[in-house]
């Protein structure tokens, strides 16, 4: 069935678009995209200007500082930022990893603490999920919280965490009952990066970023940081999967970076003819803006159910799947139009569409973010198919 | 935020749906010819296809139907295509109506022939009012051998483009000739003319006038919704199949359904078949509303063969040597994808109009 947008959410979407339009300018995209090492382009003073205009907290309860809007505000927020490649680096894991749960389970004292700074898209953090033996199965993690008196002390390596060298502070899942099974015995708690015993490690990655060993040597955390109850972190990381999660901010930004292609190939002349006219590359293209086009509805239909305030199940996982599933053969596709079949050499200027076609290259062989596409097919499986 | 249509119209659309074709395609199969028209006339009385009386949403959940039980029939192109055309051109309510009784096809692309195709009209136009003749040989035809009349493309010399021409098949006419079957048993034929008169009423219009090849595109991509609708069915039933038989299909000492390899070939398929309905759907929403831009619409065939190709293989996977054997109705989806690939409106050309439209909106001012 088709979706339809009414006349608020489309006068939201225009009021989005242009506010967006008037930070995003191509001046702005190169200068934020040069910070290459960054990994996701942090950008404070823009997610600041989307704090002081409320859009950080767009859903969350008036009490907090929010507008209590409905989800479909969310989604078209972050169809339109796609849209225009705006950098959400600096926030998006606040808002998407840190507030809902603090919404759901952190104590009045953290929601007045901490709320207000993601709000106005001034404080930084990075998820500190993953160890060296627990990337997919995050339950195997072996980092260990001990309480002491009023306060827990950490022990343990964290590994692959992205931001952490920009963070304030890190969204932390310990294991707090060593003789416990698995997914019980684990607890979320939030850690400053500036804590005495945090290292944090450089480790370069093969896109021109880098990601971070963080290694945690009896690091003091109060008990007022810890979110959610001992033992309870399981349900409170898994809450962080539970917001929107339609995905549409990248299935939007594929999209714009397909535009980019289109009029590449459109204005480049080949031996006399636009690139455009070779029929391979025209019946990619295509093949790509049909493709795409069909992943949004995916991300509608997630969009839809939340809406709808019905839990979406599988859906988000669908939506994933396909996402991920074509990441590679889309960059590889970029790349080819981008070098007209040649020899891809790495150009000096960051924003160009050639230089991020390359990173784009080299960031799809890392599909395991959020999941692998392994997980996916299993939660597809096994949630959706019963099996 | 909404969806136009609720579900439980939705449900009682295909219910409707489902139980004609269904009874059709068990029809069809105690069929020794494997066609039976009969079912396609019923359609059309039922006033299913009537143009203007139906909306192309719905038309395109009872295609889905028609997909998912394998019938075939020349519903669509006879429904829908061939209509649709006549009323563009004029012909009043009643001649379109009961066009909806009579089994029609066109030949405008020849099928099959894919990215080094060539543009049928070899048939040429000579002649002018009152004594108009066609001469030539037309590219193979899906359906012919059935129909009561073709739309065909032809070319007058020293016209600057095609005229189209509704022929009747009936005897002293065009002579079919190279009888075939599709590789899902559709008959298909070529035309073979020789200053065959046709009448002045035949001539529906030059598509060098851009309102009429505007109008001709809109059909043609329209069209292709509806047969990427059939498409979605059809990988819908694959799915279904390979499913359930992963269930009850036992294999070192349990049911196949449980190792991890066969689980996620199904979320693959699952996946697939999903982003293709829901892009069908969207686009036949998309006419409904009018909005003959919309990118899902020259989208959604593409889509759902990419889809469909991938669903029947790896339901064919999944069944083993029992898919291999003709009377699984997997091989029906199999083959009738194949077929609806290049059949009326080929998958390339979609490709390459979804980029003109894409690039139509990249230029076009904020």
């Amino acid at each position: 069935m088709q979706l339809r947008f009414d006349a608020r959410e489309n006068a939201w979407r225009t009021e989005v678009s242009e506010f967006v339009a008037s930070w995003v300018t191509a001046e702005a995209l190169s200068r934020i995209e040069a910070q290459e090492e960054a990994s996701s382009y942090p950008w404070p003073e823009f997610s600041q200007a989307l704090g002081q205009k409320g859009w950080l907290s767009l859903h969350w309860p008036k009490k907090y500082g929010g507008q209590e809007r409905p989800i479909t505000d969310l989604v078209i927020l972050n169809e339109e930022l796609g849209k225009l490649r705006a950098p959400i680096g600096w926030h998006n894991v606040a808002t998407e990893w840190v507030a809902n749960p603090l919404l759901e389970y952190g104590t009045e004292e953290q929601k007045r603490r901490f709320l207000p700074r993601i709000a106005a898209g001034q404080a930084s953090y990075a998820p500190t999920l993953s160890e060296p033996d627990a990337g997919s199965d995050l339950a195997a993690l072996t980092t260990r919280a001990a309480r002491d008196g009023d306060s827990f002390v950490i022990n343990g390596t964290k590994a692959f965490i992205t931001p952490a060298h920009r963070a304030e502070y890190l969204w932390l899942l310990a294991r707090t009952d060593p003789n416990s099974k698995r997914h019980e015995g684990l607890s979320v708690f939030i850690v400053e990066t500036a804590a005495e015993g945090v290292e944090i490690t450089r480790v370069p990655t093969i896109n021109f970023g880098r990601v971070n060993d963080v290694f945690f040597n009896d690091v003091r955390v109060p008990s007022a940081n810890l979110v959610g109850g001992v033992n309870e972190g399981w349900k409170v990381a898994m809450t962080t999967l539970n917001i929107e999660r339609s995905g549409i901010y990248y299935v939007a930004l594929r999209q714009a970076m397909l535009r980019e292609l289109i009029a590449f190939a459109s204005n480049t002349d080949l031996d006399g003819h636009r690139l455009i006219d070779d029929l391979s590359v025209k019946r990619g293209l295509g093949a790509w803006v049909a493709e795409l086009e069909a992943q949004r509805m995916l991300s509608y239909r997630v969009a839809w159910r939340q809406a709808k305030g019905l839990k979406p199940s599988v859906e988000p996982a669908v939506q994933n799947l396909r996402e991920k599933s074509t990441e590679y053969q889309f960059a590889d596709f970029v790349l080819s139009v981008v070098t007209c079949g040649g020899l891809v050499t790495v150009p000096d200027d960051a924003g160009s569409l050639e230089r991020r076609a390359v990173r784009a290259y080299l960031s799809a062989s890392a599909q395991h973010a959020g999941g692998t596409t392994e997980i996916q097919k299993t939660i597809v499986a096994r949630r959706g198919l019963e099996l | 935020m909404d969806f136009d249509m609720d579900w439980a119209e939705e449900e009682l659309i295909r219910a409707a749906a489902a139980f004609f074709s269904d009874r059709e395609a068990r029809q069809q199969e105690r069929d020794s010819d494997g066609v039976d028209l009969a079912g396609f006339r019923e359609l059309g009385a039922l006033g299913w296809l009537e143009i203007g009386n139906t909306r192309f949403l719905e038309l395109a959940l009872i295609f889905e139907e028609m997909g998912k039980a394998a019938w075939q029939s020349p519903a669509l192109v006879s429904g829908y295509v061939v209509p649709s055309l006549l009323s563009i051109a004029g012909h009043d309510s009643d001649e379109v109506r009961s066009s909806l009784q009579a089994a029609s096809t066109i030949a405008t692309v020849e099928a099959g022939i894919g990215s080094m195709r060539r543009k049928v009209p070899e048939v040429v136009l000579s002649g002018g009012v009152g004594n108009y003749a066609l001469t030539g040989v037309t590219g193979r035809i899906p359906w012919l051998p059935l129909a009561d009349q073709v739309v065909l493309e032809a070319r007058a010399p020293g016209a600057p483009s095609p005229i189209l021409v509704l022929v009747p098949t009936a005897s002293g006419s065009p002579i079919s000739s190279q009888t075939r079957r599709t590789i899902s048993g559709i008959p298909a034929g070529r035309l073979h003319f020789d200053e065959t008169e046709v009448s002045d009423q035949s001539m529906l219009w030059r598509l060098s006038e851009a309102p009429q090849r505007e109008a001709f595109q809109q059909v043609l991509l329209r069209t292709s919704v509806l047969q990427a609708a059939d498409i979605v069915g059809m990988a819908s039933a694959a799915f279904d199949a390979a499913l359930a038989y992963s269930r009850q299909r036992h294999a070192f000492g349990r049911a196949i359904s449980g190792f991890q390899v066969i689980q996620h070939k199904l979320a693959d398929m699952v996946a697939l078949r999903d982003q293709a309905r829901f892009l069908t759907l969207e686009a036949a929403g998309a006419i409904d509303e009018g909005w003959v831009e919309h990118p899902s619409i020259p989208s959604a065939k593409p889509v759902a063969v990419n889809a469909a190709k991938f669903i029947v293989k790896e339901a064919h996977q999944i069944f083993g040597g029992a898919g291999f054997i003709k009377e699984n109705p997997l091989y029906r989806h199999y083959v009738g994808v194949r077929d609806a690939e290049t059949m009326l409106v080929h998958v390339d050309d979609l490709l390459e109009m979804v980029v003109d439209m894409s690039i139509s909106a990249i230029m076009a001012p904020p």
